[in-house]
């Protein structure tokens, strides 16, 4: 392939990388490397794209299945076992499991690299069951106390893990080992305080949003989401305790995303804004006005307004400029 | 998600990202430390508070009361004063066994349930002084042409316990301010409370009876405590309360020696 003579627009497999050049956000050299990459896959000379791929996917059914076998095997003498031969069942597969991603993390490319991360992240599940096993079992603690610890000792766990390879999978690790040490610390000081658990879920993702922003979490696109997603079903578990304040809630974070992410130029939280919105709309135009109005013009509101939030993005969508949102492969 | 993502800093100097970073960790912080605290702090609200007779035993109070006493793992008859004092385990069902919401006295003084065993439904009688079992009736399905004779306090035939001799009648009411409450309703229609009280969201009474001798309510509550109320409803009391997270009470039955109201008679069983 000759790279520096032929005509970029005819060269290049994907227009997008021709209209990039076009309108002058990279250089035709740039393309090009970008375009050998493309055909090549990976660089490797002569690959499929897709082969690797279907390899991939393959692996993680098989290791899918194989797992889901060991669950069942196990499961037919666990009654039988001692306490201490539980906890170190799941324990030996998290010792397991980390020293093969361990292995793996040698080849930092492509799907053996998904797959050492996911092999961690699988790590950090079996090890906070044999935590929880520990608290059960052995030191026969109360389930929120045992939820306490297993989430705690998994948060320290998950967070060495993404300290040492800051992957998306990594980061969903130390998050939801995070939420559930926090749940279960609400539910430690009084059992009706998880009636709120949905606020403190809002509260952690925008703090998580808060981290993406000054980039302390990596990856940010994970973190970006992974905040909003927390951000958007907070209110709507705390509608729960307290249903107008949680819709209010809710409405107004949709709204924040929405405008942050033309800030940010972040399109995912774009999209988490809509989604919110789709969600709380139409329960607050009927939690309001829906006595008021009758059900037929509360539909009919909810329908005219949905209209227009869809509108109101496809115009941002359009507007938000490529920035380093964009750089991370988001849009 | 891109497992290769990398930071793309801009031109942005490296004075205002580091100002960037910590305005994120201490924001961050701050909003977690700010709703947790608002949390505990306006999300508890305490159960309704009671004098509690196991400080203060009231022998005014006549009788013994059995109630069950359930956990994860286990189901227990449990034998109370009604006047208060210690609590005594009567009998457990470990192992998938548990007692049923049936609970009953005989008028000599014998606690009746109803159990699941290997041939249906079984009537069992113990002893509350020894806890041993006195008999067992396999029952399997009551007959259909006549109601369950046994009293079920709680759930299918509450009415029974609920109405006094003369026509007196407990309901439970759940007001939609969150308020729940025991009202009485005389034989006259005259409806007044007997017991109310705000708690935390979904705290309710759930069941109310008098004693055999028309005197005194036993109240059951969401939480699983026992509370004895006089039947003016000047001084409730809490008879029993016990980790409400971990063990909850399900039925109740109360029984005064010489009384005969609300008790069952095992003859009708044994055929």
């Amino acid at each position: 392939m000759n790279r520096t003579t032929a005509p970029v627009e005819e060269a290049l497999p994907d227009e997008r990388l021709a209209i990039a050049v076009q309108r002058g956000l990279i250089s035709p050299e740039t393309a090009q490397a970008i375009a050998s990459i493309e055909v090549d896959g990976d660089g490797a000379p002569g690959g499929s794209r897709l082969t690797p791929l279907v390899a991939e996917a393959v692996g993680f059914v098989g290791a899918a299945l194989a797992l889901v076998a060991a669950v069942l095997l196990v499961s037919q003498f666990w009654a039988d076992l001692r306490p201490w031969a539980r906890v170190a069942l799941p324990l030996v597969a998290a010792i397991a499991l980390l020293a093969a991603g361990a292995w793996l993390r040698a080849r930092e490319v492509g799907a053996v690299a998904r797959l050492a991360s996911f092999l961690w992240l699988l790590s950090v599940a079996s090890f906070a069951f044999a935590v929880s096993l520990v608290g059960e079992d052995i030191l026969d603690l109360h389930s929120e106390r045992t939820a306490l610890l297993a989430g705690g000792v998994s948060t320290v766990y998950a967070g060495a893990l993404w300290f040492v390879r800051r992957r998306a999978l990594q980061q969903i690790a130390v998050f939801v080992a995070l939420l559930v040490t926090m749940a279960s610390g609400l539910d430690l000081v009084d059992p009706q305080l998880t009636d709120y658990a949905g606020l403190l879920l809002w509260a952690v993702g925008i703090a998580w949003l808060l981290l993406a922003w000054g980039e302390v979490v990596q990856p940010r696109t994970t973190a970006f989401a992974l905040g909003g997603i927390a951000a958007v079903i907070g209110p709507l578990m705390t509608t729960f305790a307290m249903r107008q304040g949680g819709l209010a809630l809710g409405l107004v974070t949709a709204i924040s995303l929405v405008v942050v992410s033309v800030t940010l130029r972040r399109t995912v939280l774009l999209w988490l804004g809509v989604v919110a919105m789709f969600i709380y709309i139409p329960q607050i135009v009927f939690e309001f006005f829906g006595e008021t109005l009758g059900a037929p013009l509360a539909l009919f509101i909810t329908g005219v307004v949905l209209v227009g939030v869809a509108l109101g993005v496809a115009r941002l969508h359009t507007s938000i400029p490529p920035g380093p949102g964009t750089a991370e492969g988001e849009r | 998600m891109s497992a290769t993502e990398t930071p793309v800093r801009t031109d942005e100097p490296e004075e205002a990202a580091d100002r960037r970073t910590v305005i994120a960790i201490t924001g961050a912080v701050a909003i977690v430390l700010v709703v947790a605290l608002g949390i505990i702090v306006f999300g508890y609200v305490p159960l309704p508070d009671y004098p509690r007779l196991d400080d203060d035993p009231d022998p005014a109070i006549p009788g013994m009361i059995v109630y069950v006493e359930a956990s994860n793992e286990q189901s227990c008859l449990v034998t109370i004063s009604a006047g208060g004092g210690a609590a005594t385990e009567m009998a457990c069902e470990r192992d998938g066994g548990y007692f049923d919401q049936n609970l009953a006295w005989t008028a000599d003084g014998l606690v009746v349930t109803m159990q699941y065993g290997r041939q249906g439904r079984e009537i069992v009688a113990y002893d509350p002084q020894t806890g041993r079992e006195v008999e067992r009736i396999v029952v399997d399905e009551p007959p259909s042409n006549r109601p369950p004779r046994i009293v079920e306090p709680n759930l299918t035939r509450p009415e029974e316990r609920m109405t006094r001799a003369d026509g007196a009648r407990l309901e439970i009411a759940h007001r939609p301010e969150g308020e729940t409450a025991v009202r009485l309703r005389d034989a006259e229609g005259q409806r007044r409370d007997l017991l109310a009280a705000e708690g935390p969201r979904n705290y309710e009474f759930v069941s109310a009876q008098w004693s055999p001798d028309g005197e005194w309510v036993l109240v059951a509550d969401s939480r699983g405590r026992l509370i004895v109320v006089d039947a003016g409803g000047e001084t409730p009391r809490l008879l029993v309360e016990r980790n409400g997270r971990d063990w909850w009470t399900t039925s109740a039955a109360w029984f005064i020696p010489g009384e005969e109201t609300y008790t069952v008679d095992l003859a009708d069983y044994r055929d």
